[in-house]
């Protein structure tokens, strides 16, 4: 079975210019890498997976599930998608606790987690990204690494079919890269999702992919 | 404090407190549709919207007066339908006060949506939330302070508001006269101590308002 199956365009206009990306790709990996230079349509690409950017033509499959397809007329809400995303910007929720946000998603209806509502998960997973101490801090009082960590964190609790990593390791030095690679292996491992990176490093690559992509003027070449 | 007119000050503040409240249903949801939906026109609307902040409040009360009196086509519905009339009368004064204030709820509601980064909605439509609950959870706490620092400040311009008050609901003690028109009033008659006494009281609610308006916007803590 194809895990990761799609092939779409998307024309990105902007005033300066227009950006055609021409995306085909099939594979029954369980981890896939992109890489290439900036700008060259990763993040947008990513976008259209998760449901954030819709593709002008063509269809995106992932495991059993039709994400989109323009025939068909299907196009899945991000919030059908069960993925996990985590974001190049973190977008941490400013109003927030560590806590809070990593909490967020376990809480259906209209509103928040409150300060100290507590749940063994989110207390695993504060252990295991170093986070218990930073617990009750706000988003902008933590470095860019530790910020990078409790987005990571708040992305895994939805125990997703497909995480969606773009950078996730950059403010990280290179112990703690170390560690949080393992940690999310591990993680994929136990809830067994398929895996998608954007890294600009070898080593992410390496260690995650059992394919590689290079995507360069918005085209994908293996 | 005999001469001070308390039946003034009291209706002053219900016809304020209304209009914010119409105001939160009314320039609220337009204020976030302006800043989330586009369409066309959707600047041209922008600043027919405005208009009520530069236009004299006469003119704005005369437009009123032109459209809910018994022979404009509002006032005539709500005669014929509802056996309503709203010129003279208290609630009249709240629809004036509503119209000139509509602007200054609208302009710092839809700014404040506008400055809420659509990246934490995005976050949070990808960990399954939705629409609904990432307005109540995402936007609205993210907004509040623009808006409500809005509605503090219609509240006090809705006390102070004269001459559209005037036109539409005209000066009835003890029915329309609120308290700004109170003080005209005090002074025409050459009733220095009432008049005195509700400056005063005027300027320190708006005062006050202002201060706590102030705070709120001026205090962006982080986001």
């Amino acid at each position: 079975m194809m895990n990761f199956n799609w092939n779409i365009q998307k024309t990105l206009l902007t005033p300066q210019r227009s950006f055609q990306l021409t995306l085909e790709y099939a594979s029954s990996c369980q981890s896939v890498a992109i890489f290439g230079p900036s700008g060259a349509g990763k993040t947008t690409l990513i976008k259209m997976i998760a449901g954030l950017v819709t593709p002008d033509t063509g269809f995106i499959n992932i495991g059993d599930r039709i994400f989109f397809d323009e025939i068909q007329q299907i196009n899945l809400k991000p919030q059908q998608r069960n993925l996990a995303y985590f974001f190049q910007a973190y977008s941490l929720f400013p109003h927030l606790t560590v806590q809070q946000n990593i909490f967020f998603s376990l809480r259906r209806g209209i509103f928040n987690p409150t300060k100290h509502q507590f749940s063994k998960e989110v207390e695993g997973l504060l252990e295991r990204f170093e986070l218990s101490n930073l617990a009750h801090q706000y988003p902008h009082e933590l470095s860019g690494g530790q910020q990078q960590r409790v987005a990571l964190a708040r992305a895994l609790i939805t125990k997703p079919k497909l995480l969606l990593l773009d950078e996730p390791f950059s403010m990280l030095d290179y112990q703690l890269r170390q560690r949080l690679r393992d940690e999310i292996k591990n993680i994929q491992q136990q809830i067994n999702c398929l895996l998608l990176i954007i890294s600009h490093d070898p080593e992410d690559i390496d260690f995650f992919a059992d394919d590689v992509l290079f995507l360069e003027d918005g085209k994908l070449k293996n | 404090m005999m001469n001070f007119s308390w039946d003034a000050l009291f209706l002053s503040l219900k016809v304020a407190g209304c209009s914010v409240f119409l105001n939160l249903f009314i320039a609220v949801p337009i204020g976030f549709l302006l800043a989330r939906k586009k369409f066309i026109g959707r600047e041209f609307l922008d600043t027919i919207l405005t208009l009520p902040m530069v236009m004299p409040p006469t003119v704005l009360g005369y437009y009123l007066l032109v459209l809910l009196g018994r022979h404009g086509w509002v006032g005539q519905v709500l005669q014929k339908y509802f056996d309503i009339n709203l010129i003279f009368t208290w609630q009249g004064a709240v629809i004036a006060a509503t119209i000139v204030t509509f602007p200054l709820v609208f302009k710092p509601t839809r700014t404040a949506f506008e400055t809420v980064n659509p990246c934490y909605e995005q976050a949070a439509s990808v960990l399954g939330i939705s629409d609904l609950s990432i307005f109540f959870r995402i936007i609205l706490p993210l907004a509040w302070r623009g808006i409500f620092a809005g509605l503090l400040l219609s509240f006090a311009r809705a006390l102070g508001e004269f001459g559209a008050t005037l036109m539409v609901a005209g000066s009835i003690p003890g029915k329309t006269e609120t308290l700004s028109i109170a003080i005209y009033e005090a002074v025409q008659e050459g009733n220095d101590h009432a008049a005195n006494i509700a400056v005063i009281i005027l300027s320190i609610v708006c005062i006050f308002v202002l201060v706590i308006a102030k705070k709120l916007t001026g205090h962006k803590i982080f986001y």
